[in-house]
This record gives structure tokens, sequence and C-alpha cells, in this order.
């Protein structure tokens, strides 16, 4: 039985594609993109997150991790560090404050299989279905395109979230059981592209005009962040996309906003973006009338 | 009411002097009615376009629980009148006033019914720690179709046909004298409307002058508009008690479809009518109960109702109150515009309509109530959500049963923790109960003997008022009373049922399951060791009560922790049904749709097993406990669908809102609901004030005055609400969008 690392399933999603969803988040992204508001993805390993309101400073992790990775301070300061942390969950368990917790899991397909018929009674009438995110759904490829099979077998409309970066091969092999990709474009500067995400935009765009190319069902999801790349150059790069392919799905701006701020602390990450805030609706509507969108009517 | 102590006391010793004077139950009560009408009711107020308003006095007969109980007799009121009149009263007015009262200290209905219990069980019912009984008659839903279209003459009418069929004299006679009673209640406002149109303005003169007009034509004739038929219904309800309004939709709008085609009304004339209806019902201000009910299945001119719901849901935007109670019955192929309307409101900070669905409810009161399918839809929730059939039967919800406080006084040795006091017999020591097996039956004993009890009660409730009195007005217009030539408490009514509330009961449910997997499962700790930490409130047992915190937990989808419940609420209602079968009612059913009671109940119970400390709020209704449900709202939703609607008459689920959320969802959140109703889901109360709306509330409370929020099976004005029921609804869950 295969297993994969999963960090959440959200059930009643409506933001993941149409309808009412169940969206299940994979653990692992090849990417590291700097404003990313689920930083917990990127590991594909379980780790420990330390919610630090929460924390009464009681010390049971102290005498609890066999590691020595907590520490109270004298100014009663809880001080975790992840590095040689095997998330054992020992701290867990310790916490009477229920600060710690252990974010992301193995699970075996029949266990994300029985969430996911928990909803199926809402699927289909509001249009909905199961959406695979991140992380980076495809890096669990043998998993991913068994869970897909899986939901087509049972006639749930699918969905996958990607930011593109996978072999051609499986792509092509998972648009199979895919009814609907939302695909990323983070930035349309290469250079800065591989400066914020750590990787080319050259064969992610790749595989989009490859997926466009076989008539494939794709929703363009561009993350636009204040002082990254809400420029011109980049609307109208989103704008020629959109042109160029006329037969897209849909387009949607994903506005930066800050809720993963506070993921970064409870993991023991540092976030570069500290000083970047999120836009004003007026602003938000600026940028899709910079890239064609209409304003949905009230 | 005259308002002056002197008079007062006049009225309340010849109300005394007459009902002395008439031994037959029937024509007293008649007599009584009579004398009674004109002196309870109170002038038309300056913005009524519908005459109507009354204040009990200090002795009278309630027809339903406006008063208290049957004959009542305030003794405090006398007592405060006399205070007030003292130096004034001659010896032998004081005389008798000493023999009215002690007259009435015996003779008061309520006082009857407490007899007749104690004769029974050696004390009477009024407060067991952990369950009650008060005495009274609500909730009634009587055929207002009936009333409308015969009109007082053709209620006239139908007395005098069956008063061939059947031999009982002198109910009809004073079923024909309570008729009197009513068009005497139309003259005696046509008179003032005339009188106050002398002097009012010119504006006021036409309203006056058109509502003299119709309160002189419906004491002789039957409705002939909309208005008529509206003002009818209240003259009727303010002299009857009435305080809930069945189908409207379907009842009124044969009357609104026809004066609007005959162009004498139009959609905003009726709004004008429908508000002014509502403003009279907040008067009454009877804030548990005030329903109206629109949609379901089973009306006579669907379309035609559809139009008059659509009105009234309007109507619940406009006038942003506690009351009434606008409810929809939802069922599969119903206009989309209702549902569609319903949510507008919601989206804009009303309360109502409350939504229920007829997809689950049908089936189950045709199985429940031993009905046909027919009948069955003429169900219609009533007060804070008990479900009846209107005009054919009652459901008073007379009985309560804390269900948190049993399992307390159960682990204590029978006494319950937070006063102390022994309120059942002792079952042993936590130590005896060796398996999950034992205490369940311990807890099945003590809940069978609390179940039997309070269906005797319920059942004297009503016999004891049925001997007392026919109840003329609710007879009139519940069947089979005209049919059969009995009064509706003595044989005349069709479903003779009642109601017992149940509190906390999820709160129960999670503390048996928390219990289930931490003592007996898991064997984390013993069960007299889980009884010390209750009693500490979990103080220096903070992990101790993580792993119970952690323990599955209702409104998760759970399938253990619903199980549980489903399991508790299904064992509960078959003992429900079992103390039934030993009284004459036709049905006893319990109903988990709490009012404030969860908090204030809450307030004086001992922590509970399920990890809830000491005075925090139980769970309202069949909705989780407080801030357990973390899964979201499909997760929820599914584990309140799971229950048997056979094993209730009645639920309350709160489903909270994000504003926003809810307004760019509109369609989702519909489907989401629409697959609810027609799955499983038998009700929800929808909302969409926020945390942040409530918490700001009690900071500017001044900027908040009206904000109405729904707390169960009641609604209320957030910044009047007990502290502890505040704190209550900011803990609730707000589903938010993800």
């Amino acid at each position: 039985m295969s297993t994969a690392s999963i960090f959440n399933i959200q059930r009643f999603s409506l933001h993941d594609g149409p309808g009412i969803r169940t969206t299940v988040f994979f653990k692992g992204c090849n990417l590291s993109c700097a404003w990313c508001h689920n930083p917990e993805s990127f590991s594909i390993r379980p780790q420990i997150s330390l919610d630090r309101k929460k924390c009464s400073s009681c010390g049971r992790c102290v005498e609890s991790c066999p590691q020595h990775l907590h520490q109270i301070n004298q100014e009663g300061a809880h001080l975790f560090s992840t590095n040689g942390c095997s998330a054992c969950g020992k701290c867990i368990d310790a916490c009477p404050a229920q600060a710690l917790t252990l974010i992301g899991r193995q699970m075996e397909l029949e266990e994300v299989l029985a969430v996911i018929r928990k909803d199926a009674r809402y699927y289909g009438p509001s249009g909905g279905g199961v959406t695979c995110s991140g992380g980076e759904a495809t890096l669990q490829y043998e998993f991913l395109l068994e869970l897909l099979s899986a939901c087509k077998r049972e006639s749930f409309h699918t969905c996958l979230e990607t930011n593109g970066l996978v072999a051609w091969e499986r792509l092509q092999k998972l648009a199979e059981v895919t009814d609907l990709f939302l695909f990323d474009f983070k930035h349309s500067d290469d250079s800065l592209h591989r400066l914020y995400t750590g990787s080319s935009n050259r064969p992610i765009l790749e595989n989009l005009e490859r997926l466009l190319g076989q008539e494939s069902s794709v929703c363009l999801r561009c993350p636009i962040i204040p002082t990254i790349n809400d420029t011109d150059t980049h609307f109208s790069a989103i704008r020629e996309l959109k042109a160029r392919y006329p037969q897209l799905a849909g387009l949607e701006l994903m506005p930066y906003h800050d809720i993963g701020v506070s993921k970064w602390k409870s993991i023991g990450s540092g976030y570069t973006l500290e000083s970047v805030r999120p836009p004003t609706p007026e602003i938000i509507a600026e940028w899709n009338r910079k890239v064609g969108i209409e304003p949905s009517k009230p | 009411m005259y308002h002056n102590p002197k008079l007062d006391l006049d009225y309340a010793l010849e109300f005394t002097a007459l009902y002395q004077s008439e031994s037959d139950r029937s024509l007293r009560e008649a007599k009584c009615l009579r004398k009674q009408i004109p002196y309870v009711l109170e002038p038309i107020q300056e913005e009524d376009l519908l005459a109507g308003y009354m204040k009990h006095g200090f002795v009278g007969f309630s027809p339903q629980y406006g008063g208290s109980y049957t004959y009542y007799y305030w003794d405090d009121r006398v007592e405060a009148a006399l205070a007030e009149l003292e130096g004034t009263l001659d010896e032998d007015y004081q005389n008798r006033v000493e023999e009215m009262r002690a007259f009435w200290r015996t003779e008061n209905t309520d006082t009857k019914m407490r007899e007749r219990f104690k004769e029974r069980y050696g004390q009477d019912l009024s407060r067991r720690g952990y369950f009650y009984g008060v005495t009274r008659i609500a909730g009634m839903n009587v055929d207002l179709d009936l009333l409308i279209h015969e009109g007082l003459p053709g209620l006239r009418k139908r007395i005098e046909h069956f008063r061939k069929i059947n031999t009982n004299e002198n109910f009809y006679t004073a079923l024909e004298l309570s008729i009197d009673s009513l068009a005497d209640a139309c003259l005696l406002y046509a008179g003032q409307a005339q009188e106050q149109a002398k002097t009012a303005s010119e504006p006021r003169k036409k309203e006056l002058a058109e509502m003299e007009a119709i309160l002189r034509r419906i004491a002789a004739a039957p409705p002939a508009t909309f208005k008529e038929a509206l003002q009818l219904i209240w003259i009727y309800a303010v002299c009857s008690d009435l305080m809930n309004f069945g189908r409207m939709d379907n009842y009124l709008s044969d009357f609104y479809v026809r004066d609007l085609d005959a162009g004498i009304l139009d959609e905003e004339e009726a709004i004008r009518w429908l508000s002014s209806f509502y403003r009279s019902i907040i008067r009454v201000s009877k804030v548990h109960d005030s329903r109206i009910l629109i949609g379901g299945r089973g009306r006579k001119n669907e379309a035609a109702a559809d139009r008059l719901a659509l009105v009234l849901i309007e109507v619940s935007k406009r006038v942003i109150e506690v009351v009434p109670q606008l409810t929809l019955r939802y069922y599969r192929g119903i206009n989309p515009e209702l549902m569609k309307k319903t949510l507008e409101n919601i989206a804009a900070g009303a309360v109502y309509p409350i939504v229920y669905s007829d997809e689950v409810t049908l089936p189950a009161m045709e199985k429940m109530y031993r009905i046909d399918p027919e009948t069955a839809e003429k169900w219609v929730p009533f007060g804070c959500g008990e479900y009846t059939i209107e005009g054919y039967g009652a459901a008073t919800p007379n009985t309560g049963l804390t269900c948190p406080t049993l399992l307390d006084a159960l682990l204590h040795h029978g006494r319950e923790s937070f006063f102390g006091q022994q309120v059942m017999k002792d079952y042993g020591a936590p130590e005896d109960f060796e398996t999950f097996d034992q205490l369940f039956a311990a807890y099945e004993d003590c809940a069978r003997e609390t179940c039997a009890q309070m269906a005797v009660h319920e059942q004297l409730n009503y016999q004891v008022a049925g001997e007392e009195s026919d109840y003329l007005h609710l007879s009139l217009l519940v069947h089979d009373c005209l049919e059969t030539g009995k009064g509706i408490f003595s044989g005349g009514c069709r479903y003779l049922c009642a109601t017992d509330e149940i509190f906390g009961f999820i709160t129960f449910a999670d503390s048996m399951m928390a219990i289930k997997r931490c003592v007996y499962e898991e064997k984390r700790f013993s069960l007299s060791r889980l009884v010390e930490m209750l009693d500490a409130n979990f103080e220096g047992f903070e992990q101790e009560r993580a792993l119970l915190l952690a323990a599955p937990k209702y409104g998760n989808d759970d399938d253990e922790a619903d199980e549980m419940a489903v399991r508790l609420f299904h064992h509960l209602a078959g003992l429900h049904a079992e103390g039934c079968r030993q009284t004459s009612l036709h049905y006893y059913g319990m109903v988990s749709v709490n009012n404030s009671g969860s908090a204030e109940r809450g307030a004086v119970t001992a922590a509970t097993p399920c990890g809830r400390k000491r005075s925090e709020p139980l769970s309202n209704g069949n909705s989780p406990s407080l801030g357990a449900d973390v899964n979201g709202l499909t997760a929820t939703l599914n584990s309140m669908s799971k229950f048997d609607p056979c094993d209730h008459v009645g639920v309350v689920h709160n489903i909270r809102f994000n504003k926003d959320m809810l307004k760019n969802n509109m369609d989702k959140v519909r489907t989401l609901l629409e697959i609810f109703y027609e799955n499983g889901g038998a009700q929800t109360n929808l909302s969409s004030i926020g945390r942040g709306d409530l918490e700001q509330a009690l900071i500017h409370p001044e900027q908040y005055q009206n904000l109405i929020v729904r707390i169960g099976g009641f609604s209320a004005r957030f910044i009047e609400l007990d502290p502890i029921v505040q704190h209550e609804l900011i803990l609730r869950t707000t589903y938010e969008e993800c």
C-alpha cells in the first residue's frame, strides 16, 4: 500500500477550484517561494510546530525531548531548534498547553479517500470535487496518480494545483485523470523567478504550452506580490499569455496576503518579506484591470 | 386593566364571585371570558393598524401561559395593591379580599395540578436538580384557516351543526358565548377607533376610519379582504393568548392575491400591514414563541403562497427584531427564490427565516405520530422549535432534563456537586462502575424513572386543565373538539402530545465518549480519579484534561464520537416513549432546542468529563460543544445529519457564517444547505453576525442597540443578554472561507 506525506485535508474548500471541494495538501515542494503561505509544506518530512501564544513555558517539553532541542531560557522564552528533530512527537504528548503540534504524516491511499468520501454528497450538486495541492503534489507522483485515478473512478471532479515544475511524461499521465489544472505563473522574468523561487521558469512555461496544446483544461493562477512582481512588465506578460492561449479555462490573480507569516515563525524559519504589506481592495482591482480581468458584478 | 389598585381589586372580587356562582365547567369559563376580555384589553396605540393588546389581571383565566395556567391567581399583586391602599379600605372590604385570597390559594389550577402529582409521587416536580416540570398550556397552533375563511358567523354555524349531533348542550352554548366575546372585542375596538379619530391628525383619521370599518365588519361577517383577515387573526390571538401563527402563507395567500388582483392592495401596503402585525407581536414580547411559518409541502395554492412568503421574508429583513420567528420549511423542488431571499436576509444581518427540512421531518412525523402523509404536512415547529400538528394537536413543552447534571450526580453518589444537593438515589461509588456498560446501566435506570415522572407530569397538566375548563377559544379551532362535543383537554384534541426539553445533550455525549475512551479503553486513569479531577475543576490536572479534550468530539464527522451521540439520543428518546406509554398522551417526545438555558444552566454545572470547566456554557441544542468542531462546516453538518429524525420532535443547529464568506459564496452555501436538508439535516439557525461584531457590541453597546442574535430556540437583542449568554455566543464557531 503506497503512502504519501500529507499535511492537511481541507474540507468545504471554496477557493481551490469550482464548487464545494476537499483539498488534499501534499507535503514537500521543489520550489521555495519567498512569499509562500504554506512554508510548512517545503519539507516532505513531518515537522514540529510551536505556537508561542499558547506556550506557558512550563518546561515539560525540555524534559521529554531525547535530542534536547527544547530550552526555556531565564526570561521564560521557549527556544526550539529543529535541527536534528526526528519529529518523534514526545514533546507534543508532554505539552499540557497544546502549543506543540505535528505537521504532516504518512497517510495511506484508503485513509485519504475515506476523508474525501465523507463529503461526496456535496461535490456533484455544487460542481465541486477534489483538489490536490501542496507543497507540490507532483513530487509524490505515484501516490498522486493513484489518488486522482481513484477519484475519477468514483466520478469526483479533480483539480491539480501545480507549480508546473514536473517532468512532462508525468504531467501528461496526470492530465489523463485531472479535470482542471490550477497552474501557477509566478514571474515572467526568468532571473527573478530563479531568485524568488529557486528555479527557472522555462520548464514551467514549456509544460504550460504542452498542456494547453493537448487541450487540457487549465486555469492560470498568478500570485502577485507587492515589490516583487506587481510590475507593468509582469502584468503585460500575463496579458500576452492570455492572448496567446484563448483556450485557458480561467485566469486568476492571487493577491499577496500575510497569513503565512506566523507559520514561518512557528516552524523556526526566517521570513524575508516581513516589510511587505497585503494590497488594498483598490490596488487589487487595479491589478485585475491591468491584466484585463473584469470586476465581478455585485 | 384599570391600572388602579382599587378598581383592579374590585374586578378581582367580581371575577371571583362570578366564578363561584357558576358550577358548570363550560358555562363558567364562557361567563368568565366575557367578563375578562373587556377588562384585559388595552387601548389602540398611536401607530397601530391592527387593534388589540391585552394584559392579564390579578386573577383570571389564562387561555395559554399569558396568565400562567388555566384559572390563575397572583397573590403578590393583590398584596402590592393592598399595601398601596393601606388605610383606605373598610373592614368589610378587607374581609372580602382576605376571603378571596384564601379561596384562590387552593382553587387556582396550578395548586390543584401540583397536589395531584404529589398524590402519586409525594412531592411536586417543580425542581429536582436535574429535571423540572412547570404547569401551563403553551405552543398552540390552531386552525386559523378555518377562522378567517368561516369568520365568526361561519363558526357559529359550525357550532349549531355539531350541537345537533352531540349531546353536550352546555359546551356548545359556551362556545357560542366565547364567539360573542370575540365579537365584543371587535366592537369595543371599533368604538375606540371611532373615538380616537375625532381628535386624530388627518392621515391617522383615515387609518382609524379604515380600522373601525374592518372591526365592525369582522364582528358580523367573514373577512373579505387581506386586512380583515389579518385583524380577525389578531383579535383572536389577543383574546386567546395565541402566540404562534402557523402556516401564514398557506391560509392567508388567497386573500392577498385576490386583493392584489382586484387592485385594492399592493405589495408595499401589504408590507405596511404585516409590519404592523409584527409590531403587535413584538409588543406582546413572547420571545420564546411568536412563530410564523412559510413554505412546506401541502399548501393549497403553492404559487400564491410563495408570493406571500417572499413578502414575509422581506418584512423580516425590514423589521429587524427578536420576534416573530419567521420559519421556512424547505423541500426538494421548493421555489428557489425562497432560499435565495432567505440567504440574502442572513447576509444582511437578519436571523430569519430559520429553516427546517420537510424532507427529514415529514416522514418522521408520519411515523412518530402514526398519521397519514396529508396530516403530517400540517406539522409546524412552535416556540423554541417543538413540533405539533397545526389545528389538530397540542405539544406543550413543560418538562426539562439537564443531562450533564444527571451524570454529575451519578458520579457523586446521587448528589449533584455544584450545590451539593442530593437529587437522586445513590448508585454507588465511581469505582463500583467497573465497565462502561455498568455506568451506562446506572444512567439508564435513573433516566428511565425521570422520563416516567416527567410524562406523568405532562399528562396531569392537561388532565387537570381539562377538568377545570374547556379552553373554549382553543376548542373552537382545534379538531376534533366541535366535532365530538369535547373540550380540547377533555378528549377533544386529536393529537394530545407533550414535549420535554433536554439541555446540554452534546456536552453529555462528549463526556460519555471521553469516559469510555480515557477511563475504560485506554485506562489512562480510573473513574474515581476522573471524579477528583472534576471536583478540582481540572486544577493541577492540565495534562489529563488535555487527554479528555483530545477524545473524539461530536461535530467533526468522527464516526466514534457521532455514534456515541446518536446512540445516547436514540436511547433517551426510547425512554421518553416508554414514559409516554404509561400515560394517555398520544406522543411524548424530546426536543434539543435550548434557549439561553444552555449557558445559564452551564453557569451552575460542575466541570464535565468532556473537558469543559465548571460554569462554562453547556452545548446548545444539537450543536457541537463550544469550540469542539474543528473539521469545517461540511463535517459539522454531516455529524448533525446522523441522528434519526424519529428520535426527536425538534432540534436546533446553530450555523454562523463569516459575513463576507456568505456574501461571496451565496450559491455554494445554498447548495450546501439544500444538500444538508435533503440528507438528514433537520434544521438550521443561520446567522452572519461574527465574533468581531459581538465583541464590538460589548465595547460600544450604544452602537449596537439593534443587534439581534440567535441563541438556539429563540433570538434576542445581544446587548440585553446576560453576560453568561453573551460569552457563550462569542465562543461559538464562525465558519470562514477556506
